[in-house]
């Protein structure tokens, strides 16, 4: 017995040996909670209260791009300035979405100017013909039976671009391109931090906070994140990926992609505190890979909607489900296939984007084609 | 006698262990000497580009004394031709040195004090009527150097004669002018002569250590292509960081603004080139090549065969060519460019962020240098 105790010590030793030569602490075990929940000293670890402030902000930004009496100024303050919200702990937050719109490191400078324009083009073209009949070449209003929309003199629903653009211009690209990536996750000192627990944040170090950042942006509306089944019950709150998350996640044959991703935050969590940073970079890949589909799937479904609707005569609806199209397609390019690369490049997407420019010209076959070219390039 | 047995496992398992770690060494016995790089840096890029750049900054020097001296004579419009010529001149020459920001250069502030931009035109002209000011202050680096003689001469009125008028009529602007130039004359020696005894410290800092010269000089030069020239250059102004555009931010911004000639895009294709010069190791005169960053990424990428197969330095050297293809697209013009058609701007930009990614990320990951400054995300 204790001979064998001898044994077993000095086996404990070599296995020392072995893990301290290596970096990683790949051999360390990575358990993950039963919930998002982490804790230092009987603290929680987990915030993200700046991305909570932002999804805020678009759903705020999202109504006032279907008011009319909306201004230039309080939009671009609202997008760019983080001021003159509703919610006054918005304006407070020091946060705000331009800065953080295709801002990740693989993101097109082009791309930030859309919204702008968008934004101009809202208030300059669409409010002042509010009342008026759209047309190709005209804004104004447009209704069929089951709707109205309001629309630029391309027939573009204003408001649906600008948030749909931001499931990826904002959201995919934050999480998917920027928080959980490891050139963002290992930036500075970050590994030694995490090794000797420097609090950068208060409880967290700087890597932990980081992955709840990215956490954040798609669970940052949900009202309790330790919620037993958060993973397979996103309650699909904001305007954002969180409520696409959970349309997609409700349908037959898409199900279990919620707890798919939500299981990958956890393990990826756990996998920090480990410092084992390959299981990391696994679960980063996990949730690279399925949030991208769920934008991929979403600009499908609507390419779909466009022609199905159409087709039934109702334009005005057709429209708003390409305007929402339009969107997903613009955040096609904010997406990660797991090795940190958009499953379509800025040029693939604006190719795209270039064939539906004028909604009322817009062939459905091109719409068909692109809806069965995204399926087949992300395996949807 | 078990207890025995037990320790020798130990023991046999430890030195199978080094064994291990031994073998690894002899494969990389023949180790990619990083002071060789220093040395070629130093000595075929670093001290011929001071030496080139002090004598255009002489040349702009004697320019200026002799415009001012001459201010009355019939000479004064070829004298300003020249100057505006030794300017641009000097400035070409600056875009080969900005980066190299380490030793004296970076102790007195060199970078700064020389190519700060926007120039603060109220508080140049606040210098100039008052002629009491701290050129050392920091709140003064935007009213000296490259961009604060730009505007001394092509931004204090709106054409040649206008500008020479007001130097005649208030001597105040040739004493500002040559203050600040009698100060880069002065920073651009005392940084050239450092490296006499600065080069033997420089070239033996090769480990690889957060304080080391290698590291530094990475980082450096890293830092120089995202910032210097990525943001500086072209993101700022085309509103990459901003809400709307913000054309005068532009670097030569009162050459371009009042049509004396557009530089900007010059500069940048050659702080460009020169970057380019540095990672493949070309000696300033341009007939060889050395060690380098491109030649240290090429010996790690042949010892490490069966990893990653992506030839990272013929990535980097490819992007470049493409990021200077689509800079020569843009009109000499950026004032023009950025408020007429700024997609072009933008797509630069583009081309040049998809270069800081692969120097930032992937090539300061196969050196193991650590990054040495942390962009503020505002979270």
């Amino acid at each position: 017995m204790r001979n064998s105790n001898n044994f077993f010590n000095a086996f404990l030793i070599c296995l020392l040996v072995l893990s301290c030569s290596k970096e990683d602490k790949d051999d360390n075990a990575v358990v993950p909670p039963a919930t998002y929940e982490f804790t230092r000293d009987g603290e929680s670890t987990v915030s993200f209260g700046g991305q909570t402030a932002r999804l805020k902000m678009a759903a705020e930004i999202y109504s006032a791009l279907k008011d009319n009496s909306s201004t230039k100024e309080q939009l671009d303050n609202m997008f760019n300035n983080g001021t003159g919200f509703s919610d006054s702990s918005l304006d407070a937050s020091g946060k705000n979405i331009g800065s953080k719109t295709a801002a990740s490191p693989i993101a097109s400078a082009t791309v930030k100017p859309i919204f702008d324009a968008m934004i101009v083009d809202f208030v300059d073209n669409v409010i002042p013909a509010w009342n008026d009949d759209a047309a190709d070449g005209t804004p104004g209003k447009l209704t069929d039976e089951t709707r109205s929309v309001y629309i630029n003199a391309k027939g573009h629903e204003i408001t649906q671009l600008f948030t749909k653009g931001l499931m990826g211009a904002l959201v995919t690209d934050q999480i998917l391109n920027n928080y959980l990536t490891a050139a963002k996750l290992d930036s500075g000192t970050n590994r030694d931090d995490q090794a000797n627990l420097v609090l950068e944040y208060g409880t967290a170090t700087k890597m932990e906070h980081y992955w709840d950042e990215g956490f954040g942006y798609l669970y940052g509306e949900e009202a309790n994140v330790a919620r037993a089944d958060l993973g397979g019950n996103p309650t699909g709150n904001g305007v954002l990926v969180n409520k696409y998350f959970k349309k997609v996640n409700d349908q037959a044959e898409r199900a279990g992609i919620a707890q798919t991703v939500y299981d990958a935050f956890k393990m990826g969590r756990a996998a920090i505190v480990a410092e084992n940073y390959t299981v990391r970079d696994e679960q980063a890949e996990i949730i690279q890979v399925n949030l991208s589909k769920v934008i991929g799937y979403k600009a499908m479904d609507y390419l779909n909607g466009y022609v199905s609707k159409k087709d039934a005569g109702n334009l005005a609806d057709a429209i708003h489900a390409l305007s929402e199209g339009w969107g997903f397609i613009l955040s096609l390019q904010f997406t990660n296939d797991g090795t940190g690369n958009p499953y379509f490049s800025n040029s693939e997407v604006n190719a795209m984007l270039a064939k539906i420019d004028n909604f009322w010209t817009v062939s459905s076959a091109d719409c068909t084609s692109m809806a069965n070219d995204i399926k087949t390039k992300m395996g949807l | 006698m078990k207890r025995l047995l037990s320790y020798f496992i130990l023991i046999l398992i430890i030195i199978a262990c080094s064994k291990e770690n031994g073998n690894s060494d002899e494969q990389n016995s023949v180790e990619f000497d990083r002071s060789t790089i220093l040395v070629n840096l130093a000595d075929n890029i670093i001290i011929p580009n001071y030496n080139a750049f002090q004598e255009k900054m002489n040349a702009l020097k004697s320019s200026s004394e002799k415009f001012i001296s001459e201010l009355d004579s019939e000479n004064t419009s070829t004298n300003y031709e020249d100057l505006h010529n030794k300017w641009v001149e000097a400035y070409m020459s600056w875009q080969k040195i900005e980066l190299y920001d380490i030793g004296k250069s970076e102790e007195i502030y060199f970078k700064s004090k020389m190519n700060t931009y926007p120039a603060d035109q109220s508080r140049i002209e606040k210098n100039i009527s008052t002629g009491s000011y701290d050129i050392e202050n920091p709140n003064n680096y935007s009213c000296q150097g490259f961009p604060t003689i730009d505007y001394m001469i092509h931004g204090i009125d709106d054409n040649k004669e206008k500008i020479i008028l007001k130097y005649r009529e208030n001597e105040k602007y040739g004493q500002y002018l040559q203050d600040i130039i009698k100060e880069m004359d002065e920073n651009t020696t005392e940084v050239v002569s450092s490296w006499a005894s600065f080069r033997s410290s420089f070239i033996s800092s090769y480990e690889n250590t957060a304080t080391s010269m290698f590291n530094m000089l990475t980082n450096d030069f890293v830092y120089y292509f995202e910032k210097g020239l990525r943001t500086n250059k072209i993101g700022i102004a085309s509103g990459v960081f901003s809400d709307e555009k913000l054309p005068n931010k532009i670097e030569a911004y009162y050459s371009t603004l009042n049509s004396f000639e557009p530089i900007s895009k010059k500069l940048l294709i050659e702080a460009l080139n020169s970057v380019e010069n540095f990672f493949i190791g070309k000696s300033s005169d341009g007939l060889s090549t050395g060690s380098s960053f491109k030649t240290y990424l090429d010996y790690l990428k042949s010892n490490n065969s069966g990893e990653e197969d992506t030839d990272l330095s013929l990535t980097i050297t490819t992007k470049i060519e493409t990021a200077r293809n689509t800079i020569n697209n843009l009109d000499n013009d950026f004032i023009d460019q950025i408020n007429n058609d700024n997609i072009k701007m933008l797509q630069a930009f583009d081309a040049l962020q998809v270069i800081v990614v692969h120097l930032k990320v992937d090539m300061l990951q196969t050196f193991n240098v650590a990054v040495d400054y942390v962009d503020a995300d505002g979270d």
